[in-house]
């Protein structure tokens, strides 16, 4: 069993950097777009910034993508309410579509319109909102936007205790794959926070299934973050944000 | 000789840009339907072609077409000029429902019946592995929607609520391909469906059924699930086959 822990321990790791990577570039993205809502001056010389100074960041969320191309298929930058001057809700996101390059995503936020997307309902805005830390969604079957199997992650943009919103990236689940699986031995599953299964090399345990039994909170119980024994084998933190890898008992 | 004809034309819709194969209709189609559900409103101003291209993820021709078919069947008027654009030509009420009447004294039984057995095949097949693979956050989701149905007020209002609850069962089946087929089942007959209207005594039985489906799906009973969303598909489709044979006089 030690032997099992150790592999655990060692392959959460490794796949914990895949996710963390993406998460240091999503900070990277949060610090500078603090920076650019701070710095710009509001449209009619009074407290607030415009719409127009969420233009600064569209490098930001190309950066995101470019960086990580393989992995993200999209990212920018979600205003908190009332942040800006002129709009009560506010999105500067861009996404890929086929082989064309970065495309601004735009979506309905009028809250009188009868298609209106309120992202502040959404997990991935309320609880780097709520915690002031970095959150993974998912995966879920984002039928709002891509329409397909993602991953969100996301990041909370801060002045200071204020907060402005948060910087996030959509992941397809069919990506992860790719570069994930290679990193698991037979038996190895990861899972999000709620046991549902992300990339699995097992295949009666397949993508989208829930482990309903299995005792996630054991990793977490004394905040150690490190890999425990668990009913189905050893089960192992991965990296920085809610994931966990499950190596199955042979 | 034919045969080569043949498969020349197949050739050349091999590679053909995939751009052009059918979306064009397809944005057709959902804009069209959008207008006569009243998502888009009369004298509303569409987005300019670029945006409405950018927004859709396909090339301003493709729009382009899209917007001259919707004014050949008369649901835009276009503008020169300044202040100028396409604007929504909403069919009254009695147009929209004229038309949808029409096109069901058009369909036959067997089209009909075959439409509810595609539907309900989804329908079940979404339900059982939604109680498979609904997690508590799946589930909260569900009740939201299945409220909001019951605090839906109007016709309009209610088919939306509908369809939104249907699409979150779908979506916690975590099967995008099934979310994607409930879609687009729901914008293909979604206003057929609803053209016999609910009575006070069918919505409340809508409503229990919903409750019922919710109830099954938390049980994790997928075979309950099934059956309850096969007979409330089923129920649907009885009371427009029975408007059907309504509308065609002996």
């Amino acid at each position: 069993m030690t032997d099992r822990l150790a592999q655990a321990a060692a392959t959460g790791a490794d796949v914990g950097r895949v996710f963390d990577a993406v998460l240091r570039s999503l900070r990277r993205f949060s610090a500078g777009a603090s920076g650019a809502v701070r710095d710009e001056p509001a449209p009619d010389g009074g407290g607030q910034p415009g719409r127009g100074a969420l233009s600064a960041l569209r490098a930001g969320a190309l950066a995101v993508i470019e960086e990580h191309g393989r992995l993200v298929s999209g990212s920018g930058f979600v205003a908190a309410p009332g942040l800006l001057e002129d709009a009560p809700l506010w999105l500067e996101w861009f996404h890929v579509v086929g082989d064309r390059p970065p495309e601004p995503l735009v979506l309905d936020l009028d809250p009188s319109s009868t298609g209106f997307y309120d992202y502040t309902r959404h997990p991935w805005f309320r609880v780097p909102e709520r915690t002031g830390g970095p959150y993974v969604h998912g995966p879920y079957v984002d039928f709002h936007g891509t329409d397909q199997y993602i991953l969100t992650m996301s990041a909370p943009v801060l002045d200071g205790p204020r907060f402005l919103g948060v910087t996030g990236a959509d992941l397809y689940v069919r990506r992860i794959e790719k570069s994930v699986l290679p990193l698991l031995p037979p038996g190895a599953v990861l899972l999000n926070a709620q046991g549902r299964v992300i990339v699995s090399r097992s295949a009666r345990h397949v993508t989208g299934a829930l482990l309903r039994d299995l005792d996630i909170g054991a990793v977490d119980r004394d905040g150690a973050a490190r890999a425990r024994p668990v009913q189905e084998g050893a089960l192992a933190p991965c990296g920085a944000l809610r994931l966990y890898l499950l190596l199955r008992h042979r | 000789m034919p045969a080569r004809d043949a498969s020349a034309v197949t050739r050349l819709a091999v590679f053909a840009p995939l751009e052009s194969l059918g979306r064009a209709e397809t944005i057709t189609r959902r804009l069209a339907g959008a207008i006569s559900l009243g998502l888009l409103g009369d004298g509303e101003q569409l987005p300019s072609e670029p945006e409405l291209a950018a927004r859709l993820g396909v090339a301003t021709v493709t729009v382009r077409e899209a917007l001259g078919e919707l004014r050949r069947q008369g649901l835009i008027v276009t503008r020169r000029g300044r202040g100028g654009g396409s604007f929504v030509r909403a069919p009254s009420p009695g147009e929209v429902t004229g038309h949808l009447r029409a096109r069901l004294a058009d369909l036959s039984v067997e089209d009909l019946r075959d439409l509810g057995d595609h539907y309900s095949a989804v329908a079940a097949g979404a339900a059982l592995l939604a109680a498979e693979r609904a997690s508590p956050e799946d589930l909260r989701r569900l009740e939201d929607a299945r409220d909001a149905f019951g605090g839906a007020a109007g016709g309009e209002a209610q088919h939306r609520a509908d369809g939104w609850f249907h699409v979150e069962v779908a979506a916690a089946a975590q099967s995008a391909r099934l979310t994607r087929e409930e879609v687009r089942l729901q914008t293909e007959i979604g206003p057929l469906l609803w053209l016999p209207g609910a009575d006070a005594r069918t919505r409340r039985r809508l409503l229990r059924e919903h409750r019922d489906l919710v109830q099954a799906i938390a049980a994790q009973d997928g075979e309950g699930a099934a059956r309850l969303a096969r007979r409330h598909v089923t129920g649907a489709f009885e009371r427009l086959i029975e408007l059907h044979l309504g509308l065609v006089r002996p």
